[in-house]
């Protein structure tokens, strides 16, 4: 047997609390910011990759019919289709990078939700002596995301909560943390927040799923020029089929 | 009375951990016998042998957890078990199998924790031991969240925890456990 193992009982939350944690908040917008700026290099730098492959392959072909191929028509037509084709690879790196934000924040959430769920008893199947529907289980979840999930990480709790009670939950924060140091009216800030936000989605989703809930989260912004912190988030609840 | 077995039950049932305590007189056996066979391919103990953690149970006790689960189930279906608060997530004696007890614990993201002892009635002991084990349970339970907070672990695909400092608390908690109540066996008959 490993003499290095832990005695006993595993340290406490409570022992931990004790340790200075606190980062400060333009610490932590500067690391997700460059986060994003990274996950964002990687994913230019992935596709470049796999053009170049693809390009090697073509060329290799293209070298096979030289002689077939009849190069001075269509030159324009060619550079038409070039600039098309740039503006097509931007969407699809910016949405790869989104998409690798959002899976990073799922992580996060879902290892999250199962510490701040660790006391946190839940009405799995019955509550109050009779069955609880799949939406009042849902709307414990949601409840759960606004004020515990939300507390920890931004300290505060949700501004509004809004359901159909078919589903669909849109969580409004006012004043959201990681917006708040943006410049307003400027279009760089707006593009830029629509980036952060995938992460924030994401928690949700992977804090939801913890929960055995699986959802689709977007975000919307709704910045009116003065504010640029208001957004809300848009759960969807998919059907469990 | 000792603990003979622990199974940690992901969200869709799947096993995420097991592991058997064997009573002493069998861990000797089968620890002799394979001090031999390690001695004869590696006698100077060059090549670590390295515990293999979270190897598989014997089929025994994989139907002990099967039919716990199935019985945690119907449990949870039905509205007899109403409990509150803190003990919420404790769900108690799922019941007797095999001249085996096997009590039951789960977190409010759906992870089981079964664990099994002999069945035997010794009175106002048992109350006591549910005591003991609700605290074994809590600390599981953080041993387990531990785990998932490690950002190397897998949340995607549940997995069997292979991680060796889970894998150590957990058997240093089920040690101590079997050292407070393990005694009783063998005083029962005095």
């Amino acid at each position: 047997m490993n003499s290095a193992s832990p005695s006993g009982s595993p340290p406490k939350r409570s022992a931990l609390l004790g340790t200075p944690t606190n980062v400060s908040e333009p610490a932590y917008e500067y690391l997700l910011s460059s986060i994003l700026t990274w996950v964002e290099n990687e994913c230019h730098r992935q596709y470049q990759q796999l053009k170049n492959k693809k390009n090697l392959q073509e060329n290799k072909e293209n070298e096979k019919h030289t002689d077939v191929k009849d190069q001075s028509k269509g030159a324009s037509k060619q550079d038409e289709s070039m600039t098309q084709e740039k503006a097509e690879e931007l969407v699809m790196i910016a949405e790869n990078a989104a998409a690798k934000m959002e899976r990073m924040g799922y992580d996060v959430g879902y290892r999250l939700s199962e510490r701040l769920a660790q006391n946190k008893p839940m009405s799995s199947n019955t509550s109050g002596g009779k069955k609880a529907t799949p939406a009042m289980i849902q709307l414990e979840a949601v409840k759960f995301i606004c004020k515990e999930f939300w507390s920890e990480v931004f300290r505060k709790q949700v501004d509004k909560l809004q359901t159909n009670h078919r589903g669909v939950f849109v969580l409004k924060d006012l004043q959201f943390q990681w917006l708040k140091r943006l410049p307003a009216d400027v279009e760089m800030a707006r593009i830029m927040a629509i980036k952060i936000l995938a992460f924030p989605c994401g928690l949700i989703r992977g804090a939801l799923s913890n929960l055995g809930i699986n959802t689709v989260v977007s975000c919307d912004f709704l910045a009116d020029g003065k504010n640029m912190s208001a957004c809300s988030f848009n759960i969807k609840v998919k059907s469990t089929t | 009375m000792s603990l003979s077995t622990f199974a940690v039950i992901g969200k869709d049932n799947s096993p995420l951990y097991l592991k058997e305590f064997p009573k002493e007189s069998e861990v000797s056996k089968t620890e002799t016998s394979q001090d031999t066979t390690d001695n004869q391919s590696d006698p100077f103990g060059f090549f670590e042998v390295k515990n293999e953690i979270n190897k598989t149970m014997s089929l025994k006790n994989k139907f002990l957890i099967h039919s716990a689960l199935d019985r945690f189930e119907e449990i949870e279906e039905s509205t007899e078990k109403q409990q509150s608060g803190a003990n919420k997530m404790w769900i108690g004696l799922l019941g007797s199998f095999d001249e085996k007890k096997v009590y039951g614990y789960v977190t409010s993201t759906r992870i089981k924790f079964f664990a099994s002892m002999d069945d035997v009635e010794d009175g106002n002991e048992q109350f006591v031991r549910e005591a003991a084990l609700k605290a074994l349970f809590a600390n599981v339970h953080e041993f387990y969240i531990q785990h998932m907070l490690n950002p190397f672990s897998d949340v995607r695909n549940e997995k069997k925890i292979v991680s060796e400092r889970f894998d150590l608390g957990i058997h240093d908690l089920i040690k101590s456990f079997n050292e407070n109540f393990g005694k009783q066996d063998n005083m029962s008959w005095m």
